[in-house]
């Protein structure tokens, strides 16, 4: 079965990334909402996609924004919309919120 | 028929409740059947028929009343977590109040959440 | 009650010390009460709960780790705890509840994958 990861938190706060990341499967998609957008510039988040790929990873783009990481964050991951994570909920089996 | 519920375990005063809802908002907009919302934990307090909001902040309960009278969409509201947190319909503040549980919100059981999760064909929490 | 059964997971990740945990616990007990299909998964802090000799009557706080040895009443069987979060705690496997498998973060990732409706506390 096919997981959507939402990640609230930032990996400098909480141990939330890490312990995603460890149940993450290769059809899963990892989504960082609110504060989880902070992890754009985490090493453990870029470890991840040098290894995976960017493909599985998105963040919500007004969320990033808010934070200026939409700007500093230098990897290729896909900005999104809330629409689009409605889209990804029934498109995955089922939900793990990290927070 | 897509199909969701929602649980909700932050209170009003954060960003992450702000989420919750722009992203029910999103899910009513793309024709999704939201089945029922049930607040959990600190979720809770989003039923509280007294806290006040500055008039220039985001107003979560007002968006909450606009969620179940627009779109009757049902605000469960866990009993034990909200006795916890001073919250209940059975208490009396004057002759006419006996609660400060909104009345957009329905005062359930967990049984409820389990009812919300076997009918719906996601559950996302926030 | 409609028919649909969903295969349930809870995953803690609270020590016991946390609110979390009880809420956790409390919402598991529901579900199976309800008989639904639950597993219950524990990393993180959440290994904490299950950690033998705890004794939480001593800062004031009831001991609701007792009710866990009541999961086979609720016929609830599946109790995962992921291995890696013991050892990076320096933990034993030794609890205070019975029949926990000990799962490598592979397998456990693959538990975890088999349930549709998957609450974290």
């Amino acid at each position: 079965m096919k997981v959507l990861h939402l990640l609230r938190t930032s990996a400098y706060n909480t141990p939330d990334l890490s312990e995603c990341l460890a149940t993450f499967q290769p059809n899963d998609q990892l989504v960082l909402l609110d504060d989880g957008c902070y992890n754009l510039t985490h090493v453990l988040l870029n470890e991840f996609i040098e290894n995976n790929g960017a493909q599985c990873v998105s963040f919500i783009k007004d969320h990033a924004t808010a934070r200026a990481m939409e700007t500093n964050s230098k990897s290729n991951v896909n900005a999104i919309n809330l629409d689009t994570l409605v889209n990804l909920t029934f498109e995955c089996d089922s939900v793990i919120t990290w927070q | 028929m897509k199909t969701l519920s929602i649980v909700v375990t932050t209170p009003p005063y954060s960003p992450l409740t702000i989420t919750a809802i722009n992203y029910i908002k999103s899910a009513i907009a793309l024709g999704v059947s939201i089945n029922g919302v049930f607040f959990y934990q600190d979720g809770v307090i989003n039923a509280s028929e007294h806290h006040t909001i500055p008039n220039d902040e985001y107003q979560v309960l007002t968006e909450w009343k606009a969620l179940n009278k627009n779109h009757n969409i049902p605000l469960h509201v866990c009993v034990s977590a909200s006795e916890k947190r001073g919250l209940s319909d059975e208490i009396t503040i004057n002759a006419q109040q006996t609660t400060n549980i909104n009345e957009c919100f329905t005062v359930s059981g967990l049984g409820e959440l389990v009812e919300l999760s076997t009918s719906s064909k996601r559950v996302v929490q926030f | 009650m409609n028919n649909n059964t969903k295969h349930i997971a809870i995953l803690n990740a609270s020590a016991a010390t946390a609110p979390s945990a009880k809420d956790a616990l409390d919402t598991t007990l529901i579900y199976a009460s309800f008989e639904q299909p639950i597993s219950l998964f524990y990393q993180g802090e959440g290994v904490r709960q299950l950690v033998n000799n705890q004794d939480l009557t001593t800062i004031h706080v009831k001991d609701f780790l007792k009710t866990m040895s009541a999961f086979s009443f609720y016929d609830i069987e599946n109790i995962y705890v992921c291995e890696n979060s013991l050892k990076s705690r320096l933990l034993a496997a030794n609890f205070h509840i019975e029949n926990v498998q000990v799962l490598t973060p592979h397998e456990f990732a693959n538990k975890l994958h088999e349930h549709q409706v998957i609450l974290r506390f």
